[in-house]
């Protein structure tokens, strides 16, 4: 049998899957509040939220109206962008301009607001969701067994990221962000709609947490506090990658899960304290983190 | 014939936050006239113009273009009334490209200009296209601005000490693009501390002091007023 360093090969690429499958959550998380913070400038802590009610909406669509969950895919996402808009439009609006604590208390609020429903109405134990048939199975590749949903979940991941990065960078409504990210009161003279544009953004950032949401239901349990768990590491990989980067976000959401995955393998102890540690060492040297500019 | 000027301020007042520093500014631009805002540093020549195009904090008074009121109307409606900003630190996005920053302004009318114009207007901005915008000179910031509006297509270019800090030699060539504008029929308000180059453009003249405006005249008229422009403006 193979051995790296002491461990077996499989166990190894099993762990780095799994690490690859958190750090895909990571980064369609923090590209997320990345975006959202760049352009709004708030710390959405709903953000937690957004993924959770993105996994209740696909079980509550599967379980009580037989939506199949490739529909859950593109319709639990829209659900969790409509709330976000309307929470933009109603409250998260009345505080552009405001010290950005603000912001930060209100989303926290709104988050708890969420979960508490959610416990009221669910409990909370977790609600098993299952994995789509077409995808159940698993790959024998030699060296190990890939789980076939797991790499569905990595691949899919991956391009939403892409894409998005795609968009920002090169398209016109990408310009648009990132004029808007440095100067929106201008871009408004311009005749840019910046307001609509907030709206979008937060919507859209939400849809991203709300799609991982979806993609997390069949592994993990869907339960009320799920987001609120992954969301304290989401807003370590944020400060790792730099606010408001969205390469950051990306690369350092990937190396984030992965390195979570060897420190399981080797010192499991570790492994939860990882992302933390990491954050601190990466502060201590680069404060404005790894892809982060300076203001 | 009624006089009917394309942009009409009446009585702005404005304020930052609690300070009030308008205090009742009126001035007309008649169409396809060249109008130039002249004061001391801090009278509020910025402001005015701020008031115009909506970013002050807070303004009441009355500012029509084409009869439309601006004041209160939300500020990405303004531009589409046919007004092109060009603000006094120039506004270029850094992290956008010359071609980005060329690209990102909504067409608001159909007189927008075409690439190959403005490229013939100002080279510099052609050879650059692909650079940062923040890693322009000065002079091709101040062009990418005028460049950028241009391209949106307004009936009023509002021009906020478009010469400042840059050399003799840009001066000149954005003294030669504005007269080529107003040739077209272009109307601009500008606002201008470089008094030569102001009295090679205007048609008309006003004078601020204090947030107010204190005096206006036609260019005909400015040999007769020298000293009075001087003592004001200190040239
Ligand atoms: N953002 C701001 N907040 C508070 N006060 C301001 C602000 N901008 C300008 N002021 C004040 O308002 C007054 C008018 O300023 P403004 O910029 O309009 O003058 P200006 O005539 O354009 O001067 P300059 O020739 O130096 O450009 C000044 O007293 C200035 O200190
Ligand atoms: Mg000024």
């Amino acid at each position: 049998m193979t051995m790296i360093f002491g461990v077996p090969l499989v166990a190894l690429a099993s762990q780095l899957v799994i690490g690859l499958f958190n750090g895909a959550f990571y980064a369609l998380l923090s590209l997320g509040l990345g975006v959202i913070f760049g352009l709004l400038r708030v710390v959405n802590f709903t953000h937690g939220a957004f993924y959770t009610v993105g996994a209740f909406a696909a079980f509550l669509l599967t379980s009580y109206a037989g939506f199949s969950f490739w529909a859950c895919l593109v319709i639990a996402p829209l659900i969790v962008a409509a709330l976000a808009a309307v929470l933009e439009r109603s409250l998260l609006r009345k505080l552009y301009g405001l010290d950005a604590l603000y912001g930060l208390l209100l989303t926290f609020g709104i988050a708890l607001l969420i979960e508490g429903l959610l416990q009221f109405y669910f409990g909370v134990a977790g609600q098993p969701y299952q994995v789509p048939a077409l995808l159940s199975g698993t790959s024998n590749l030699g060296f190990m067994f890939l789980p076939h949903y797991r790499a569905f979940a990595i691949a899919v991941s991956l391009l939403l990221c892409l894409l998005t990065w795609l968009i920002i960078e090169y398209t016109s409504l990408g310009a648009k962000l990132r004029a808007a990210t440095e100067n929106s009161r201008l871009l408004e003279v311009f005749g840019v709609n910046v307001p609509l544009l907030l709206t979008c953004t937060y919507a859209f950032g939400g849809a991203l947490a709300g799609f991982a949401g979806v993609i997390a239901a069949p592994v993990f349990q869907v339960s009320p506090l799920m987001g609120a768990n992954l969301i304290i590491v989401v807003f370590a990989v944020v400060i790792i990658g730099g606010l408001g980067s969205i390469t950051g976000a990306i690369v350092s959401g990937l190396m984030l899960g992965t390195l979570e995955a060897l420190a399981k393998v080797y010192w499991p102890p570790s492994a939860n304290l990882v992302p933390f540690l990491i954050m601190a060492v990466v502060l201590f040297l680069r404060p404005r983190g790894l892809f982060g500019k300076g203001e | 014939m009624r006089y009917d000027p394309l942009l009409w301020v009446e009585n702005l007042q404005g304020w930052y936050g609690e300070s009030h520093i308008l205090h009742g500014v009126s001035l007309s631009v008649p169409r396809a006239q060249t109008i130039a805002i002249l004061g001391r540093n801090g009278v509020g020549k910025t402001s005015t113009l701020r008031g115009i195009v909506g970013l002050l904090s807070r303004a009441t008074g009355s500012v029509r273009m084409n009869g439309t009121e601006l004041i209160g109307m939300p500020r990405h409606r303004i531009a589409y009334t046919g007004i092109g900003y060009v603000p006094e630190e120039r506004g270029i996005y850094g992290s956008l490209s010359v071609q980005e920053n060329l690209d990102l302004l909504p067409r608001i009318s159909d007189r927008g200009m075409s690439l190959e114009r403005i490229f013939d207007l100002f080279p510099n901005l052609k050879e650059r296209r692909r650079a940062a915008g923040g890693t322009l000179s000065g002079g091709e910031q101040q062009m990418l601005s005028i460049a950028r509006v241009l391209r949106a297509g307004p009936e009023l270019l509002v021009l906020d000490e478009p010469t400042e800090g840059l050399s003799p030699v840009i001066v000149q060539h954005i003294g030669r693009v504005l007269n080529a504008l107003k040739k077209d029929g272009l109307t601009m308000l500008l606002v201008e501390q470089n008094f030569h180059f102001a009295r090679h453009l205007a048609d008309h003249f006003y004078l601020m002091e204090e947030g107010r405006v204190v005096d206006d005249f036609a260019a005909r008229d400015l040999d007769a007023r020298l000293d009075t422009v001087s003592s004001l403006i200190g040239v």
